[in-house]
């Protein structure tokens, strides 16, 4: 019954496949008769979801948030639409609610399939995850659902099938090709197109017998089984931040290249004045700004990019970090220019001072001030979520996942003992398994809601300690662990990397050419290119406006010179600790590894520790306890950015209500698992690029300006030198 | 009703216009700007920022840079001679503190009229001081308040 119409082989490697409508007719004749009309008879459950619980709702109102946010930041430009199919053949299970009998099939007919599952059958079936997920009725999870047949209540669940002939699993997905008039299947990994096409009509036949996911009110004139979704394309604000960083380069002429060795002299101490204005030295204002910077944008961000973009978006990651360098020094440079310095000798600075006092100045002051209240609003929700909430929620999954270690790779061990059961059809023995493993499970769970209690309570505590208490010790010792935490973090990839020092090379050559050939997401440069720009964008926070905050409070009379430190940040940030991350990723090949990423289900920093395991077996605890001090680091440095925003804003009386706002943050944060909310303020930081760009593109001749002069003195010699 | 004493008298400054005019005030009401009492409240130091953390700014370097801001301050404002105190805290409190220890007759302060947000979030000094305070108050209305 299993055959192949096209047997053909594509570039004489790749086995390709068609699935006919031959092969349909007659696998349909061999699985009984199943019959559209006799489809249409099956009963619909309408599932009845338990009530949700009051964090359940925030996250549902920020989805809607995070929905309209995406419309708007990330509106692609230059777009196409793809029209796409979802095999999703469910056999629906059902039994009246509260009963333990066994569960019947809701479909009389369903060819192949047992009419009758008792509760141990399910357990075998859960086991080796062929159930759609069950609801969790009062802190348990359960394998069925609940929903309500013809009036009835009862409890059901989904098996998911995959398709007896021709290698196609649950949930695979086939994109339409109008060219060929088929349907080509996507991988699992990176969407890549794969080697599967199903004609039309075998298509028709999964749509008659019910496999197909449907959209419920489909466009008009289209099968309910085509799906649709948008592709391609560069969303407005990585546009908005790539153009940027390109035009602040053009227009400072190469600043980043040109004024480098002068901003390495600077931040030496060269001209270190200890009498001019302001509160740190060059050296203080670079480390602060990093410590909000460096985290876990080197850790997982790099990861995240080549696992989505392959290794060709770490290249526009790095023309990212180069292109960004003039970003930072013009608005660094800005934030020093209108700093506001109060009488006791402390500043404030940043895009809300110079986008409303700037613009007034160019007579654009209406401008100016929604500018700067606009990027205040901002600045405030990314540091409770990119720059709090984040970080709270992956440093206490990191700490979890060093202290469940053993735990964990024991559940990996039963999941492979239950597939090499089922392929051996013992069924005592997947049963005593998944016993086992749900077992395991519980302690897991268990222990995971205690720890994130605890670590949510202990990191709160020691963020409260800091901002509310005002215990400087604690901040400053933390802070300054990051410099030399960077530091053992780049020796251990250095070690990967010269132990593999022979593949280099072509490593580095792959990262260039898969920039340019698009073929890492099947769908052109573009796509990596913008998963590349975003994540830099994550990582350095070029044009976000952020560090110029921390830069304004440099001590310095000369504005340029703390924009040339400035430009060394998403140097340190993307081009040196992105790549050394980026290197190891591609040594263990764990972008593309399809145990990790597929299987495991690994991604981020879990990834990025599973490749380090790999090559330094003790890394990963060393690296669970740089995240989260890298984490600690970056909650701080970001709750000062957050307070001098509300400090623009509400005025300097009444920053303790935000700091309030952040220790609950951090709590909220680590406790529960909110992506929406970790959504919507994550696009927050890429917000604020939108009135910070725009502010800074229209003060920028006044920059170059500055440069200029500045230029012209230092060739000169009129600057006094101090070391 | 006796004439109020008026020996010592302390003007809480923040340098804003509101408070400039309070300090005139002070000077035409006793017609000797060495009876005034000038006091500065700074807000404690901030441990997340970067010249704490990094850096190494202390309340004394602050109250030195506020002293000589003020003695210029004082200067432009014809009150060269009245004295100025600097004390790190919350306003309303280190105002009414300052003026116990110091016997002061009267306080003259001034108010920022703020309305909505700013007014449910930063509170009235003003308000503060009144309630706080052992010796008489005399609050001047914001020069533009309707």
């Amino acid at each position: 019954m299993f055959s192949i119409k096209n047997l053909q082989f594509v570039f004489g490697l790749s086995l390709s496949l068609t699935i006919s409508n031959v092969a349909f007719a007659q696998a349909a004749t061999n699985e009984s008769q199943v019959s559209s009309s006799s489809i249409s008879t099956i009963p619909v459950i309408e599932e009845e979801p338990p009530a949700k619980s009051f964090f359940q709702n925030v996250d549902g109102t920020f989805k809607t948030a995070v929905d309209f946010m995406e419309h708007v930041l990330f509106y692609r430009l230059g777009r196409s639409e793809r029209e796409y199919i979802v095999f999703e053949r469910n056999s629906i299970y059902q039994r009246a609610r509260g009963s333990d009998g066994p569960y019947q099939n809701t479909n009389p007919q369903d060819a192949d399939q047992p009419q009758e599952l008792s509760a141990e059958e399910v357990k075998v079936l859960a086991a080796q995850g062929k159930l759609i997920d069950g609801h969790s009725l009062s802190g348990e999870t359960k394998p069925y659902r609940l929903g309500k047949l013809n009036g009835q209540a009862v409890e059901y669940i989904t098996v998911k099938q995959d398709n007896p002939i021709g290698g196609v699993s649950y949930g695979d997905r086939f994109a339409f090709r109008p060219a060929n008039e088929d349907y080509q299947i996507l991988g699992k990994k990176r969407n890549l197109p794969g080697e599967i096409f199903i004609t039309q009509s075998a298509v028709d036949k999964w749509s008659e017998q019910g496999f197909l996911k449907t959209s419920d009110d489909p466009p008009q004139g289209q099968p309910a089984y085509l799906l649709s979704e948008e592709i391609g394309g560069i969303p407005i604000v990585v546009a908005w931040l790539a153009l940027g960083g390109v035009f602040f380069t053009l227009f400072m002429r190469g600043f980043n290249f040109w004024g480098f060795r002068h901003a390495l002299d600077i931040v030496r101490g060269k001209y270190d004045n200890p009498n001019e204005t302001g509160e740190v030295t060059h050296f203080q204002a670079l480390a602060s700004a990093l410590s909000a910077t460096i985290g876990l944008g080197n850790i997982a961000g790099v990861t995240i990019a080549m696992t989505i973009g392959g290794p060709g978006a770490f290249f526009w990651m790095l023309l990212c970090g180069l292109f960004g360098m003039c970003s930072k020094f013009t608005e660094c440079t800005l934030g020093q220019k209108y700093r506001h310095v109060k009488p006791d000798g402390t500043v404030l600075g940043g895009p809300m001072r110079y986008l409303k006092v700037g613009l007034a100045e160019m007579k654009l002051g209406l401008l100016g001030s929604i500018l700067s209240v606009v990027f205040a609003v901002m600045c405030i929700l990314a540091s409770f979520g990119g720059g709090n909430m984040l970080q709270a929620n992956q440093s206490g999954s990191a700490m979890l996942q060093m202290f469940q270690q053993d735990r964990l790779e024991n559940i990996s061990v039963l999941s492979n003992e239950i597939k090499t059961a089922a392929k051996a059809e013992n069924v005592d023995e997947m049963l005593a398994l998944q016993t086992q493993k749900e077992a395991l499970q519980t302690e897991i769970d268990t222990f995971e809601n205690k720890f994130k209690w605890i670590y949510g309570v202990v990191l709160a505590a020691l963020v409260g300690a800091v901002i509310i208490g005002g215990i400087k010790r604690i901040g400053a010792a933390a802070s300054k662990i990051v410099p030399s935490m960077c530091i053992m973090y780049s020796l251990a990839c250095l070690y990967i990397i010269f132990t593999h020092l022979t593949e280099v090379p072509s490593l580095i050559g792959l990262i260039f050419t898969e920039a340019f050939n698009g073929t890492a997401m099947g769908g052109g440069i573009i796509g990596v290119l913008v998963v590349g720009v975003q994540r830099a964008a994550f990582s350095n926070e070029a044009g976000a406006g952020s560090a110029a905050i921390a830069h304004s409070a440099a001590k310095t009379e000369e504005p340029i010179r703390e924009g040339c430190v400035a430009l060394l940040g998403p140097f340190i940030d993307t081009i040196i600790v992105c790549s050394m991350t980026a290197l190891v990723i591609l040594i263990t090949g764990a972008w593309d590894n399809n145990e990790w990423t597929v299987e495991q289900g690994l991604k981020g920093a879990a990834l990025t520790s599973r490749a380090f395991q790999e090559e330094i077996s003790w890394f990963p605890v060393l690296l669970s306890i740089a995240v989260t001090l890298f984490a600690y680091s970056t909650i701080i440095s970001w709750s000062y950015y957050g307070e001098k925003a509300w400090e623009f804003l509400f005025g300097a009386r009444s920053t303790f209500i935000y700091k309030i706002m952040a220790v609950i943050a951090v709590f909220v944060g680590t406790i529960v698992n909110l992506g929406s909310v970790l959504d919507f303020s994550d696009m927050m930081i890429l917000g604020m690029a939108f009135p910070n760009i725009l502010g800074v593109v229209l003060l920028s001749p006044k920059v170059r300006k500055d440069l200029q002069a500045y230029w012209t003195r230092y060739k000169a010699d009129e600057f006094k030198t101090y070391k | 009703m006796p004439k109020l004493k008026q020996d010592i008298i302390v003007v809480p400054v923040d340098f804003s216009q509101e408070s400039q005019n309070a300090l005139t005030t002070a000077v035409d009401m006793t017609g000797d700007a060495s009876k005034v009492r000038v006091v500065h409240v700074l807000p404690p130091l901030e441990a997340i920022s970067p010249a704490v953390v990094w850096g190494d700014l202390d309340d004394q370097t602050r109250i030195d840079a506020v002293k000589k801001y003020a003695a210029q301050f004082l200067k432009d404002h014809g009150a060269a001679s009245a004295s100025i105190e600097v004390r790190v805290g919350s306003p309303g409190d280190e105002i009414t503190t300052f003026a116990e220890e110091i016997n002061a007759d009267l306080v003259i302060v001034s108010s920022h009229g703020y309305h909505g947000i700013k007014r449910i979030l930063l509170g009235s000094v003003a308000e503060s001081v009144i309630r706080h305070a052992h010796c008489a108050v005399l609050v001047l209305r914001r020069q533009d308040a309707e």
